[in-house]
């Protein structure tokens, strides 16, 4: 029954880390990277609906989860780029505290702040997994298909729009994608360390790669690294996977930017 | 015989917050014209540019495009994130674009060759303006929009910079128009200056436009006339260097 439960997780946490992992580029090269940690916040007000309007279906972090979105494309829309850190930490504070209060207030016996937090990533279903699965497979299509629109866009939007990149489009569809995501694996990550998982193998993948395919392909394995040996080590251990996963990604940035400052400085006393 | 036109903007007005950025401006670039648009910052420059290459689109007004026409652009800011590892090939590759990079008649030309795998936040500012170059004429554009592709480089590598773009314009057929500050530029290389300030406040060849009072009010007398002092001397390019010191 454990080993049933570990491949569950492992499959998990493998489609999470692959999909998070290749869009998390495209994240920090956008500067979106409040943009995970904004929504998760947010979604606690979602999570909070759900628990006291809608028993079942996820209907409070879908409406949410959309407003969410809505207003970021509004944002973006105004200044082209990703939108302003200071409202976005504003919605999300705000919504987070309300989330809080609607809780507290008619349903304390059935707050659960750890899973809010941390995520219930052994607590996975099948239909979880289903979804899961959809949501990688789409991902990967979206990447085939909108790879060079969406790098275009991410080094200059204007200059991409004048070469006859669909912008409104393609960034239309990125957002909707991501917020899915998130929407989808909040309640296996929690809400606090979503933005790690995004924004993480990425920021690693940088001092590894040269160019931008290569860091994509990086951060995929740094995730898909990090979330096994994570899950295993919760395993063998007993502690939840979501913090020993971020631990795992926290040893390899430290290790992969000494390395590449080692190597800096190394290059750079060879040419003098 | 009038010459056949590339993109012709009718009495184009953009409002922005109220405020109006272009009003009621008309510009038209023909086959093989060299046009620049002068004028002081928040002029509109960069959304007149915007308005003729579809960028920008709330606008009212007409701008007819010839069918099918290829336009290479060098816009004003671009400046590469640190956070994309992206090397020059990779930029020069850009979008739908199968690309031989090691026989390719514009990278030879611009001895991109050297530097093709360098990434792209690490060039010089005549590298980086180099490339972006280069990669707006790999398609070779019949019109070369060009937004104050001089800035940020030092007086060597602006003279170096004008003498690229002038061979362009003769090598490659293609039209330019160009925005920049560098009036002396404009006078000894282009055809006609379109002087903006929101509306376009006199047009016509350089000689007439810095004749005209309104260039006078708009840059100041003083830069009016040297202006025109300098003009008397362009001829040799030796002596451009004397003042440019």
């Amino acid at each position: 029954m454990l080993e049933f439960l570990f491949w569950k997780t492992l499959a998990a946490a493998i489609m999470i880390a692959s999909t998070t992992g290749s869009l998390g580029s495209f994240v920090v090269w956008r500067r979106m990277t409040f943009f995970g940690e904004s929504l998760a916040h947010s979604l606690s007000l979602g999570i909070a609906l759900n628990l006291l309007l809608f028993s079942g279906f996820q209907w409070g972090l879908i409406v949410v989860g959309i407003l969410f979105m809505l207003a970021i494309y509004g944002m973006q829309k105004k200044m082209l780029f990703s939108g302003h850190a200071t409202a976005l930490h504003m919605i999300a504070h705000t919504s987070l505290a309300i989330g809080i209060l609607l809780m507290y207030m008619f349903s304390p016996q059935s707050i659960d702040l750890h899973g809010l937090f941390f995520g219930n990533l052994l607590g996975i279903t099948f239909v979880d997994l289903f979804i899961l699965g959809v949501l990688t497979l789409v991902t990967g299509f979206f990447l085939i298909f909108l790879w060079k629109d969406l790098l275009f866009l991410s080094i200059d939007a204007n200059l991409a729009r004048a070469e006859g990149v669909k912008v409104g489009f393609v960034n239309g569809a990125f957002l909707v994608l991501l917020t899915t995501i998130v929407v989808v694996i909040i309640r296996m990550t929690g809400t606090l360390l979503i933005s790690t998982v995004l924004v993480f193998p990425s920021s690693s993948a940088r001092y590894l790669a040269k160019s931008p395919r290569g860091m994509l392909v990086y951060s995929v394995c740094v995730s898909v690294f990090a979330v096994v040996s994570g899950v295993m080590y919760s395993f063998y251990i007993d502690v939840p996977p979501i913090p020993a996963v971020v631990v795992v990604h926290g040893v390899i940035f430290l290790f992969v930017f000494l390395v590449y400052l080692l190597r800096s400085r190394l290059s750079r006393r060879n040419r003098q | 015989m009038k010459s056949e036109s590339l993109i012709h903007a009718h009495n184009i007005s953009v409002v922005k917050g109220g405020k109006h950025i272009l009003k009621d401006v008309s510009v038209s670039i023909e086959k093989n014209s060299f046009k620049t648009i002068i004028g002081p910052n928040g002029a509109g420059k960069t959304m007149l540019l915007h308005t003729l290459l579809g960028i920008e689109r709330e606008i009212s007004g007409s701008i007819t495009r010839k069918k099918n026409l290829s336009i290479g652009y060098v816009p004003q800011h671009l400046q590469v994130s640190k956070d994309i590892p992206l090397r020059v090939v990779d930029m020069l590759r850009l979008y739908r674009r199968p690309l031989d990079v090691h026989n390719n008649p514009v990278i030879q030309t611009f001895q991109i060759d050297p530097i093709l795998n360098k990434q792209m936040h690490t060039l010089s500012g005549g590298e980086h303006q180099r490339v972006l170059l280069a990669r707006a004429l790999l398609n070779n554009p019949e019109l070369l929009i060009l937004d104050e592709p001089d800035q940020n480089l030092d007086v060597g590598g602006k003279i170096a910079l004008y003498d690229i773009i002038r061979s362009i314009y003769q090598n490659y057929g293609c039209a330019i128009l160009m925005v920049s500050h560098d009036i002396h530029f404009v006078v000894s290389s282009t055809q006609e200056v379109y002087c903006l300030n929101n509306v376009v406040c006199c047009s016509g060849s350089p000689q007439a436009v810095k004749d005209s009072r309104e260039f006078a009010d708009l840059f100041g007398q003083e830069i009016a006339e040297t202006f025109a002092v300098y003009h008397h001397s362009i001829p040799q390019h030796t002596e451009r260097e004397t003042i440019n010191k």
